[in-house]
């Protein structure tokens, strides 16, 4: 069953007299619980095809339906309300608030949400437990290693028991032992709660780690279930 | 090396700004110094060309960002130029009045008895007129007479009821500096002997045109005469000589025989009138004293100088510099408030700067370069705004003085038309508003210039101070020695200002001294906690140092008490959080709004701290003007109540050898006149007359005698049981009730009830020169105006003091002060009547008497309405502060959105909708601007409260809070910042999720 269908997607970026095709009629499916990574070389659309499909930009045109709400037809209240309860995120840089405790951090989408306090904290701290992070609940992100701020990210991303996570290269900012750390993670939640996770990346050993590769090029789909090896074939290719 | 070359290089700049001064007037050295300071600038940026022109390409970067700073910069030098701006038209004013309304009469000299003056045979004056002139200082003495007289025009049939008929000769019009016509044109004869000359103000009370026949009233004795001339202020036309209570009299210049021979008094004058020459104009205090050597020559006479030109100036100009000094002190509020939002934008220059300051460090920019690079930048600033803000300084003082003309009856002045500015005030204004920038830059440039260029590069933010900072405790240190100096310097000096501002220096010091050892939080909420709790305990009454509060004490006191508010809020914020987040039930999905609005002010502790600073120093201020003039509001009008002893209308004989022959009330029912019979519901009739007391005293040196004039005043039971006028003291071991002290004084013609005004320190309203220091229990003799002595005891003080003299039983004042009659009056009229109006009505019917009235209740309303006004001006200049508050918050907004849209992109994508990050930006500007009313509301309060215990208590004010001037200033600046900040939070609102985090 897909989770996520998109049918001929087009965004257009307009600087001036510069128009950028982004996005050229891009049309896929992603079935629930899938673990898929989005792989191309640089500018080649995958971030872009990220942010539409998680309804953070807009299209310029198509359809994207995520558990059959067609998110291209919603509002942005609606679209806001929507991904708090049924997606997650995970950027390069974190982008934990830091002026929040890695546990506030955590439970904001949940009290976005509006889950009451006390039951915010408690899922926060047992996503925390998840993560291996309990004893680090009360640190703000400044106190915290890159490796820390990327787990208290995945905490955040999956408290609400998101139907899909979105990773926008998850490891980019780490170190090699942190990123497989952080990787095992997110496979080993994937397997456990059956979630979708779309990784956008550049690593092959994320890619490995994914159940297929989205293979992206000039904004468009080469290869909906190409390998590592095939998009790093392609990327040397093309210098 | 190079610190003994700045250290020599600051002592010859020290030198070269002194020069001037040596060789120059204030205003040129001030100009000289300014001119100096600029070109040195120059001459360092000449070494410094790359440092210099990198400043001038940021002061020209954003235009916007300059206007911003150049905006908040200029408020300090407007408001400094504004308070010497009002300053100099004030003196201007008084100059201007005193010099017209005496015109070259310098001193006059006379013998006064109560309030009217004492004739002598011209021929017993002569001598010591001749005397007069032969003295170095005198250019010309003349003998004059002077009258109390009622005025009525037979054409308008309008009458004028207090005036003084000054009657003078040819030689003294040319010698005391002649009548000018309408036009200017000088006038050469005298009035005539059957004319008088008018001057504009009386001329338009009687609609009198020149040609005029006129009345002069003085009792049953009329003198008709001709309006000659209506003549302009300028010269002697100007001359008023003040005398008597409640009264502007206006004058009526006369031939001096016409005078002499309709008061009986022919060939005799009352007043001696002097013109001083150049030098003696230079040396006043010589001038006055051989006068008075001369004066002391002839001692039957008991001549006095009167009227003193050169000292009616000083006192003037000091009572005038007392109004003009609470300006500066509460200009001086928002001066500070103006120099702490300098000092949050250039921090926020500095951290938008910070990557690029960062680079340029890495490639070898030294600290000290870096510092200078923000000092020309801040040269460039202040130049500007100082002159901008300058001129804005004028033009605020001159908005103020038409606001101030428009709201107090000043009777003639005409404050709009004395307004002036000098150059001295200028030049100071400038080189203060230019000084202050520079100042405040170069403080934020300290903070700036300490960056770590790694973390700069990478916009990382600056880790907290560690607490085992060497830097931050040796600093603790000089803070501390500093607050010992002060409060040593401050006992020397005997200065509550200053010994609790080393007191408070050293409390706060402590804050950077015992956080290596207790951590922030604990340390600095101790130093807070100790500095507040010397400030409250001096407001309740344990005062470390004894001395008396100065209205500057306002400025230390709130400075010290916010700062300690502000360390205590900042140091505990986590507390607050938790307190806000439960006491606010936000709907549950802005829960997550709430904590990140408040978390985020509470994280930028100092440019939350400076913010809630600025709002709290304005809000704090305000609080305490409104309960200043809540309390004022709430107890003049029981104070006039009861000085009115609960009477409409106090009437009286302007002089008070006048009376009545018949007692009024039988006057007024006799017949109806303008006044109908029957709205008038109930008249105390007293016989006044004026007395010369004469008495000694015990003192620690030996016997100290005293004599002063007064009125005796008469009084029976009906006084006392139909009027309210409560006693401040009595001899209590003698009798137990107030009505007991009133029935004995109706008993015993030698005791005597005193108003409040003849005790020292005692009046309610303002105090009188001179008062003469009665005590309860003092015995003395008093004279009547025919030689008559008796001896009196005074048994009680009267709270009231504008009823003045000695209440002795009807008696008294017939048989021993030889009163002649019924002429004061108390009066009730019917309810619902315009008191005014029928006030108006009756001093018609006893325009015979000159009957003179004052209608208490109106009076009350006119005192609380000009101390109304008076306390909207202040608010209105404290608005400026508050003004900057809310730019302050509107440029933090704006930065605090330009720094964090990468966490709005974040907050965006994880599920805050457009509306909660408008909510959220409105809630972190109104929690600042809240925290800041509500720590400048509190204390306000406190120190009000402070300042009516140390002012007002003992002149039995009661205290009361006068709420609603208080929130809505407090609701006003709430909204007016939620507006300021709203267009901001919107723009946040629409910042793209996808573009930031992607590309930021």
């Amino acid at each position: 069953m897909s989770i996520i269908r998109c049918q001929d997607i087009v965004k257009t970026y307009v600087t001036g007299d510069i128009r950028v095709e982004a996005l050229r009629g891009i049309t896929m499916e992603i079935e629930k619980g899938e673990m898929v990574g989005v792989m191309g070389p640089s500018g080649c659309g995958k971030t872009t095809l990220l942010n539409c499909l998680s309804g953070i930009d807009e299209v310029t045109s198509g359809k994207v339906w995520i558990e059959d709400v067609e998110l291209t037809e919603l509002d942005d209240n609606a679209k806001t309300r929507f991904r708090a309860r049924r997606m997650g995120f995970i950027f390069q840089f974190y982008n934990l608030l830091p002026v929040l405790s890695a546990v506030e951090n955590v439970e904001l989408p949940l009290l976005i949400s509006g889950d009451s306090p006390a039951m915010a904290r408690e899922k926060a701290l047992r996503l925390l437990e998840t993560v291996g992070l309990k004893e680090r609940a009360t640190m703000r992100p400044a106190s915290l290693s890159g490796g820390e701020r990327q787990r208290v990210t995945v905490a955040r991303a999956l408290v609400n028991t998101p139907a899909l996570v979105w990773a926008d290269e998850p490891t980019g900012d780490l170190d090699k032992r942190t990123a497989d750390d952080v990787m095992a993670l997110m496979r080993r939640l994937n397997e456990q709660n059956g979630q979708t996770f779309i990784i956008v990346t550049h690593d092959p050993e994320v890619g490995m780690q994914c159940d297929r590769i989205i293979h992206m090029r000039d904004g468009e789909i080469v290869d909906e279930s190409g390998t590592v090896r095939s998009v790093c074939q392609d990327i040397v290719a093309r210098g | 090396m190079s610190g003994w070359r700045t250290l020599i290089k600051v002592f010859l700049a020290a030198v070269a700004l002194m020069i001037p001064w040596a060789f120059l007037s204030t205003a040129l050295s001030l100009v000289m110094d300014i001119l100096i300071i600029v070109l040195l600038t120059f001459l360092d940026a000449r070494n410094n060309r790359v440092t210099f022109t990198m400043a001038l390409r940021y002061a020209l970067r954003r235009p916007s960002t300059t206007a911003l700073v150049v905006c908040g910069l200029m408020v300090g030098t407007a408001i400094v130029s504004a308070s010497f701006t009002m300053s100099d038209t004030l003196d201007n004013l008084i100059l201007g009045e005193v010099t017209e309304g005496l015109g070259e009469v310098d001193l006059v000299l006379g013998s006064r008895f109560s309030t009217s003056y004492i004739y002598f045979d011209d021929t017993e004056l002569a001598p010591i007129v001749q005397q007069l002139e032969g003295s170095e200082w005198v250019e010309h003495a003349s003998l004059v007479c002077l009258e109390n007289v009622v005025l009525l025009d037979q054409r308008s049939g309008l009458s004028s009821l207090s005036n003084m008929a000054i009657g003078l000769d040819g030689d003294m019009v040319a010698n005391f500096g002649h009548f000018y016509d309408g036009q200017g044109g000088m006038l050469a004869d005298p009035p005539s002997a059957v004319g008088a000359y008018l001057p504009p103000g009386a001329a338009l009370e009687l609609d009198a045109l020149e040609g005029d026949p006129i009345l002069l009233v003085r009792g049953s004795n009329v003198l008709p005469l001709q309006v000659e001339r209506i003549v302009s202020e300028e010269g002697l036309g100007g001359y008023q000589l003040s005398s008597g209570q409640f009264q502007i009299s206006s004058s009526v210049f006369v031939d001096r025989g016409t005078l002499q021979a309709w008061t009986g008094e022919t060939g005799r004058s009352n007043l001696i009138f002097v013109t001083l020459n150049e030098q003696g104009g230079e040396n006043l205090a010589e001038a006055r004293e051989e006068v008075q050597s001369i004066l002391q020559g002839h001692p039957s006479l008991d001549l006095q100088i009167i009227q003193d030109k050169g000292e009616i100036l000083e006192e003037g100009q000091e009572a005038l510099s007392a109004f003009t000094s609470l300006f500066f002190v509460f200009g001086s509020f928002s001066i500070i408030a103006g120099m702490a939002l300098v000092l949050n934008i250039f921090t926020m220059l500095g951290e938008e700067r910070k990557s690029e300051m960062g680079i340029t460090r890495a490639v070898g920019m030294p600290r000290s370069t870096l510092r200078r690079l923000f000092t020309y930048e801040g040269v460039i600033y202040g130049a500007v705004a100082a002159g901008i803000g300058t001129l804005l300084g004028v033009m605020l003082a001159y908005l103020m003085i038409l606001s101030i003309s428009g709201m107090f009856g000043f009777g003639d002045l005409s404050i709009e038309d004395s307004f002036t500015f000098t150059p001295t005030g200028l030049a100071y204004s400038y080189l203060l508003g230019f000084l202050l920038t520079l100042g405040t830059v170069y403080v934020a440039t300290a903070r700036i210039s300490r960056l770590n260029i790694v973390r700069a590069i990478r916009s990382v933010p600056e880790p907290p101070v560690p607490i085992k900072d060497r830097r931050s405790f040796l600093l603790g240190w000089g803070m501390m020695a500093a607050g010992i100096v002060l409060a040593v310097l401050g006992v020397g000096l005997e200065n509550l200002g200053v010994s609790y501002s080393g007191l408070s220096l050293g409390a706060l010091s402590l804050g950077l001294l015992l956080r290596r050892y207790l951590g922030d939080r604990l340390a600095w909420t101790m130093a807070a906690l100790i500095t507040l709790a010397a400030w409250l305990g001096q407001v309740f009454g344990l005062k470390v140092f004894p001395y008396t509060a100065e209205i500057e004490m306002l400025v230390v006191a709130g400075l010290f008490m916010l700062v300690a508010m502000l360390l205590l809020v900042m140091f505990n914020s986590d507390l607050l959080i938790r307190f806000f987040t439960a006491v606010i039930r936000a709907r549950s999905s802005y829960r997550a709004v709430v904590r990140t609005a408040i978390s985020y002010p509470l994280k930028a502790k100092f440019r939350t701290g400076l913010s809630i600073f600025i709002f709290g120093l304005v809000i704090f201020t305000v609080t305490i003007l409104s309960m200043i003039s809540g309390i004022m509001n709430y107890n003049i009008p029981i104070m006039v109540e009861e000085t009115s002893g609960g009477f409409d209308t106090i009437a009286f004989t302007l002089d008070p050898r006048i009376s009545l022959e018949q007692d009024p009330w039988e006057r007024i029912n006799g017949t109806d006149g303008f006044l109908r019979k029957e709205n008038v519901s109930n008249v105390v009739s007293l016989p006044t007359i004026g007395v010369r007391v004469n008495g000694t005293r015990m003192t620690e040196d030996g016997t100290d005698a005293y004599q002063f004039d007064t009125l005796g005043l008469g009084v029976d039971r009906r006084f006392f049981t139909e009027g309210y006028y409560p006693l401040a003291e009595w001899d209590t071991e003698r009798f137990a009730t107030e009505e007991e002290v009133w029935e004995s004084i109706l008993d015993n013609g030698s005791l005597a009830i005193i108003d409040g005004g003849l005790v020292a320190n005692m009046n309610q309203f303002a105090p009188i020169p001179d008062t003469p220091g009665l005590m309860l229990g003092d015995s003395f003799q008093v004279m009547a105006y025919d030689g008559t002595l008796s001896n009196i005891t005074v048994v009680a003080v009267m709270k009231q003091s504008a009823l003045g003299g000695l209440f002795v039983n009807l008696d008294t004042a017939y048989e021993d002060f030889k009163a002649p009659g019924f002429n004061r009056m108390l009066i009730d009229y019917a309810p619902g009547l315009d008191v005014r109006e029928q006030s108006v009505l009756l001093e018609k019917d006893f325009l015979d008497l000159g009957l003179s009235t004052i209608s208490v209740k109106s009076l009350a309303e006119d005192i609380t309405s000009a101390v109304d006004s008076i306390f909207t001006l202040f608010r209105a200049f404290l608005a400026i502060g508050l003004v900057i508050g809310i730019v302050g918050l509107g440029i933090i907004t704006i930065r605090a959105i330009h720094e964090r849209r990468l966490e709005i992109g974040m907050m965006r994508a994880i599920g805050f909708t457009k509306r909660m990050v408008i909510i959220n930006f409105a809630l972190e500007s109104a929690f600042i601007s809240l925290l800041g009313i509500i720590a400048g509301s509190l204390l306000g309060i406190v120190v009000g409260y402070q300042l009516w215990v140390e002012s007002l208590e003992g002149q039995d004010f009661i205290f009361v809070i006068d709420w609603f001037p208080i929130l809505i200033v407090a609701l006003l600046a709430f909204l007016a910042t939620m507006l300021s900040i709203l267009p901001a939070a919107r723009g946040a609102s629409k910042v793209s999720p996808a573009e930031v985090l992607r590309f930021e």
